[in-house]
Formats: structure tokens, C-alpha cells, sequence
């Protein structure tokens, strides 16, 4: 088969290995929870991956993202450093946060992410704030807030979205609709299987797609983020999908239907990509190279990030405030002035 | 000289002091204040709707994005929906993102009782917000305090609660310019004494200091006005109460667990480390029953002048025969 153009060609092809990097990066960070060289939670995103991947491919660099507890794939998108990011989630002092954030803190203002944020619905709020200051600048950035189906039962989510509308703010309201709140299925929290369907006497603009086909996503963002820029007012995306690991690793058991998750297994969004790739001529050996590369930079990565050196006690007390650890020294007035 | 018809005035000069020097200030209001309104616009003067959760969260946002938004909540109560963006957003953020960002925005709030609007709208939560790490709570003491911290708290690089009491007056005043902008957080030492030290929390200071005059003890105390409660340094408190070995602390706040508690405990600790002994100790505060609405029983539950003054006569007569408190 003859290969197809590269201007269609080339940029799936970006997408499937910035797909193959996020899956890849939350795999390993489950195998580095399992050995125990991180902690805490972790909240994989694996069978999201075509979400951020087509939303970012909508996104120009100065334009801001504000994420949520499943965020990884959210940073990955915008190209935030895969070393900084392992280095957080190992403790590492130079680690995206300094040690102190960890998975669901991660954040990366010079990626223009604002924050992820372990408090479902916490970020829209947020999200507000930054596009309320890119309105106030006179600025033509978009903010991306990323929200899961259970953050629709948050009252501040609701508060948040029609202030946007009201106001006309810039901001593209992306809700990645994995159907289950941990272990509640869509079905007995909101009055509509789509969110869309929920709250579209309000919005103004507004697509809902299929959040597995890639393609689908990054054409519904590009119009809808090109609506928000031209000062249109925020736009929603609602993208179908579903969460083909536990919740969170702190909780491994499933009350998920066998057949359903087989199901969604067989829709997952890295396969389907591929499919489309082979179906444009992209020979098996360069689908299979990428596959080593983007597997090559994430070992080297991990092996990079774990040579750096690890937080101690003594960097504790430190950073609370901007304004210096003063405050804290005071508070504490020498009970612990050793770690200071 | 700054000439102010009360504190709200003197808290609005102040604001409309810090706008003019930074276009980056915005106010978020329900009902925006006129003087405000008129010479900032609306653009500056946002007029939000009831929302305070999601207008909370956008001034952290907005402030993570290089503004300094300050929202006045009017009313303390109105903020207890916002504690979530206060608390697990604003105060974190800095630490969290390891320094990344901070979020450097002011809440403004009403606190106190004396108005008779009953059990949610009188309530002085000192505790509740002075507790989060990370988040800097000021309670000013008169209109020229109030005036100092709000211009503080506007230059300040991190997330500030500006508790405005119902107990500060309201008449005309004056008092010259405060020095360039202060980041001072220590207590204030306003006179000085050898029997005993007293430490007044917020509003509560005009109280304080006719309740040392109508016990004759005005020239015998320490007087501490605490208008920070979070950075709170007991430093120099301690330092007086190893001399003095009595101690009085004065709060609106409920007990238990109210900011008189961590300046006794906090104190007594440092006193003791050194070898002092504190000798009696008194903390007014208010009883802990919501508010009530009917004035007979408001006044029931909420410090008075009698009560501070009985506090200061019963440290006085205990433990006279020994003085001082280093042993």
C-alpha cells in the first residue's frame, strides 16, 4: 500500500507515540508503586490517552491547563519533563514540586500546567481564575480545565461553569467521561448517561465525542478552542471514554461488570489509533520503533530521575510561605529549628 | 495624616491606596463599594454573583496567574462554603508546588458579635482559620491597624485573611502614614508594666484597655495587642510573662481550642523552658454556645469589660506573694 501524505500522516503519528509515552509513563508508575521507590496514590489514566493528546493538539503554547487527581497523561500532553515528573514521584529534591507535591500535585508552570489537584472538582474553580486573568490582560490564551464525570456532582463545578458562560470567559471546559466516581457508575448520580445532555440548556457551545478516537477529539477541540479564543465565551467537550485501571492504586479490587471492562478493552483508544496508522500505510517496523523509543525514554528517564538526590528531613519546614520560613520558625520557635 | 471616618473608610483608603500603586488588584464583591466602584470601574470593582466557593477558587487561580485578587465576603459566615478552596487550595499551593506559585490574595471579612443578627451572623472563628498552615490570618486592633494590614496584606507574596471586627470604631480618626510597607507579624508591645502581661486578640483591644484602667492595673502591664494570629510569634510574649509570671489573654472566639489557647500553651512553654513558672493565667473568651440572638443573652456569652476586668483582678491577687516568674 502506498503510504499516505505526510501532512496527514506525521501528526497521528505524534499523537500515538505522545499515547504510547502517557500509557507507558502510568505503567511504570504502577511498577514503581508495586517496588515501592514511590508512594502514596496514584490514579492511572490508562484508556484516556487520546483525550489530552487531542485537546493539546488544539492548544497553542501559552495557553494554560488546569488538571485533576488523574492528571499524568494531562502533563504528558504538553510536553512537561518526564525526568522532573519521575523525580517528584520518587521524593527527588529537584522533582517537579521539590518532593513535597507527589502524584496528584503535580504541576508545572512552565508547561503551563497551573496544577493538578487531589480534590475532585477543585480545579474548576481555579481554571476560572486563570482565564478570568488572561481576560483581564486583554491576552487571547485559552485555559483547559480537565474534569471527570464525577466532578458534575461538585456544586462548585456548577457555580464555576456558568460564571464562564456569564462572564464569557476563555476557558475550554473538557470533561472525560470514564462513566464510574471510583466505583459509582453515571447511572445513579446524574439524571443523563452525557453530561452534555445535563447541562446543555446552558451552554453555548458544546460537542460531545467519541473521547477513544483520537482524531474525533483533536477536530471537536480545535473548533471549540478556536470558538473560546475568538472571544466566543467558554465551550465544553465532553469525551466518551473509560478508565481501564483500578481508581486507584491504593485501592486494587474492580465492582466493575467482567464484560464491560472487555468491552472498553476492545475500544481503547492506543489500538485504534495504531489501526488507523497501519490503515494509511505506516509500516509495522516504524510503528514498532517508535514503540522502543518512546519505551527507551522512559527507562532512562526513571534511571535518571532515581540517581537524583532524594529529599531529606531537613527541607521539612521549608516553602510553606513565599515570603520565607520565618513564619514557620516563629510557630515553631525552635522546637524543630534544626530543620530549618 | 490619613483622616478616615472609621474603620471601613480607613480599610478602603487603604485598598484604594495599594489599587492605584498595582493594577494588578482586583476586588470581587457581591455589591462593589461605591467609592471603589467610582474610581476603579467595574473592570476593577467586580461585581460577582452570590458564589462565593467558585469565586474563592478563582482568586487562587487568578492569582496564580500574576493578579492579586482580594474578595470581600462581607460577612464572615458567608465564607464556610469556600473553606475547601481556602484551605486545601490557597493555603497549599506554595508548598505543594514546591515555591512554583503562590497565591497572593486577600479574603476580607466581617467578624464579631454585638448586633444582635443571631447565631450565624456573629461569629468570631479566629481557630478555624488561624489553625490551616499556610494561610496568614490578621485581626487588626483600631482603624489605623486595620489600614496597616490591609496595605500589608496586599503587597504580602502569600494567601492573607483580613478579619475586620464588629467591636472597631466607626468615628473619624487620624493617624500618620504607616511606615513603607511593613511585613512585620510580631505582637505589638503598647505599654509596659511589672505585675502582669496582657494579650489582646483582635478587636477585642479598646475592651482590654478600659478593663486594665477600671482595675488599676493599667500602669502595672505588660499590654500586647496581637493583630497577627497566623505567622503568630510568642517570643516576645513569653519574654514579658518571665518577668511578669501572670498572664491574660482577651478573645472574641469561642473556647475551646481558640487563639487564647495557643498563646497559653505556646507561652507556657517557652516560660517553663527557661526555667520561669507562670503563675496564674486567665483566658477570656466566649462561651462555647453559638451566639444568641436576644441582647440580654448575646452579651450573656461574649466577653465584656466586666469580664476582662475580673480576669485582671484575679490574676493580680493570686500568687501575690511571689514575684515575678523566673524562679
Amino acid at each position: 500500500m502506498l503510504e499516505s501524505p505526510r501532512e496527514l500522516v506525521e501528526p497521528l503519528l505524534a499523537a500515538w507515540r505522545r499515547m504510547l509515552l502517557i500509557r507507558g509513563f502510568e505503567q511504570r508508575a504502577m511498577e514503581l508503586v508495586d517496588d515501592r521507590r514511590m508512594w502514596g496514590a496514584v490514579h492511572p489514566c490508562i484508556g484516556q490517552e487520546a483525550i489530552p493528546v487531542g485537546v493539546s493538539a488544539a492548544l497553542e503554547p501559552g495557553d494554560k491547563v488546569v488538571s485533576n487527581h488523574r492528571g499524568h497523561g494531562h502533563l504528558l500532553a504538553r510536553g512537561a519533563d518526564l525526568v522532573s515528573a519521575f523525580a517528584e514521584l520518587m521524593g527527588r529534591r529537584d522533582g517537579m514540586c521539590r518532593g513535597r507535591g507527589g502524584s496528584m500535585h503535580l504541576a508545572d508552570l512552565t508547561s503551563g500546567i497551573v496544577g493538578t489537584n487531589g480534590i475532585v472538582g477543585g480545579g474548576a474553580s481555579i481554571g476560572l481564575g486563570v482565564a478570568f486573568a488572561a481576560a483581564y490582560r486583554g491576552t487571547d490564551q485559552v485555559t483547559v480545565v480537565y474534569l471527570g464525570d464525577g466532578a458534575m456532582s461538585q456544586g462548585g463545578v456548577h457555580e464555576s461553569i456558568l460564571l464562564s458562560l456569564q462572564w464569557r470567559l476563555p476557558v475550554l471546559w473538557v470533561c472525560e467521561n470514564n462513566r464510574y466516581a471510583v466505583d459509582s457508575p453515571i447511572s445513579e448520580r446524574l439524571p443523563a448517561p452525557r453530561v452534555v445532555d445535563v447541562l446543555s440548556r446552558a451552554l453555548t457551545a458544546y460537542e460531545a465525542v467519541d473521547g477513544n478516537d483520537y482524531e474525533a477529539v483533536q477536530a471537536a477541540a480545535a473548533g471549540l478552542v478556536d470558538r473560546v479564543r475568538t472571544g466566543q465565551g467558554a465551550a465544553f467537550l465532553e469525551c466518551a471514554s473509560y478508565r481501564l485501571s483500578y481508581h486507584s492504586l491504593k485501592f486494587r479490587y474492580e465492582v466493575r461488570p467482567e464484560a464491560e471492562r472487555a468491552e472498553a478493552w476492545a475500544q481503547e483508544p492506543l489500538g485504534r489509533l495504531q489501526a488507523r496508522l497501519e490503515g494509511l500505510g505506516v509500516a509495522a517496523s516504524r510503528l514498532e520503533e517508535i514503540n522502543a523509543d518512546v519505551a527507551s525514554d522512559l527507562d532512562a528517564a526513571i534511571r535518571v530521575a532515581e540517581a537524583m538526590e532524594p529529599v531529606t528531613a531537613d527541607d521539612a519546614l521549608k516553602g510553606t510561605f513565599a515570603a520565607g520560613d520565618d513564619a514557620v520558625r516563629a510557630m515553631t520557635y525552635g522546637w524543630r529549628e534544626e530543620l530549618l | 495624616m490619613i483622616e478616615v471616618d472609621g474603620t471601613t473608610h480607613a480599610l478602603e483608603e487603604a485598598l484604594m491606596a495599594e489599587m492605584d500603586a498595582d493594577d494588578s488588584i482586583v476586588l470581587f464583591v457581591t455589591d462593589p463599594p461605591r467609592r471603589v466602584l467610582e474610581r476603579f470601574g467595574p473592570r476593577r470593582a467586580v461585581a460577582i454573583p452570590i458564589a462565593e466557593p467558585s469565586v474563592t477558587g478563582l482568586c487562587v487561580g487568578a492569582a496564580l496567574s500574576g493578579l492579586r485578587p482580594i474578595f470581600l465576603w462581607r460577612n464572615v459566615t458567608f465564607g464556610f462554603g469556600s473553606y475547601d478552596q481556602l484551605v486545601n487550595q490557597a493555603a497549599k499551593i506554595h508548598s505543594m508546588l514546591g515555591g512554583q506559585a503562590s497565591a497572593p490574595m486577600v479574603i476580607w471579612a466581617t467578624y464579631g458579635a454585638g448586633s444582635q443578627r443571631a447565631a450565624q451572623h456573629m461569629q468570631t472563628p479566629f481557630a478555624t482559620y488561624a489553625s490551616v498552615p499556610g494561610l496568614k490570618v490578621c485581626a487588626p486592633s483600631s482603624a489605623s491597624s486595620a489600614y496597616s494590614a490591609m496595605r500589608q496584606a496586599l503587597t504580602d507574596p502569600d494567601p492573607v485573611m483580613l478579619l475586620q471586627g464588629s467591636r472597631l470604631p466607626e468615628g473619624a480618626t487620624s493617624f500618620p502614614e504607616p511606615a513603607p510597607p511593613t511585613t512585620g507579624w510580631a505582637p505589638q508591645q503598647l505599654t509596659r508594666g511589672e505585675k502582669l502581661t496582657v494579650v489582646s486578640v483582635g478587636h477585642s483591644l479598646a475592651l482590654t484597655r478600659d478593663a486594665l484602667q477600671a482595675a488599676g492595673a493599667a500602669e502595672s502591664a505588660d499590654l500586647f495587642d496581637l493583630v497577627w494570629l497566623n505567622p503568630f510569634d510568642p517570643r516576645p510574649i513569653a519574654e514579658s510573662v518571665l518577668r511578669t509570671g501572670r498572664l491574660v489573654v482577651v478573645e472574641e472566639a469561642p473556647r475551646p481550642l481558640g487563639m487564647g489557647a495557643e498563646v497559653v500553651a505556646a507561652v507556657t512553654e517557652l516560660v517553663t523552658w527557661q526555667g520561669g513558672v507562670v503563675h496564674a493565667v486567665e483566658r477570656v473568651a466566649a462561651a462555647p454556645v453559638p451566639i444568641p440572638y436576644a441582647p440580654v443573652l448575646e452579651s450573656a456569652v461574649v466577653p465584656g469589660p466586666a469580664d476582662v476586668e475580673a480576669a485582671i483582678r484575679s490574676v493580680l491577687e493570686r500568687s501575690a506573694s511571689t514575684a515575678g516568674g523566673r524562679r
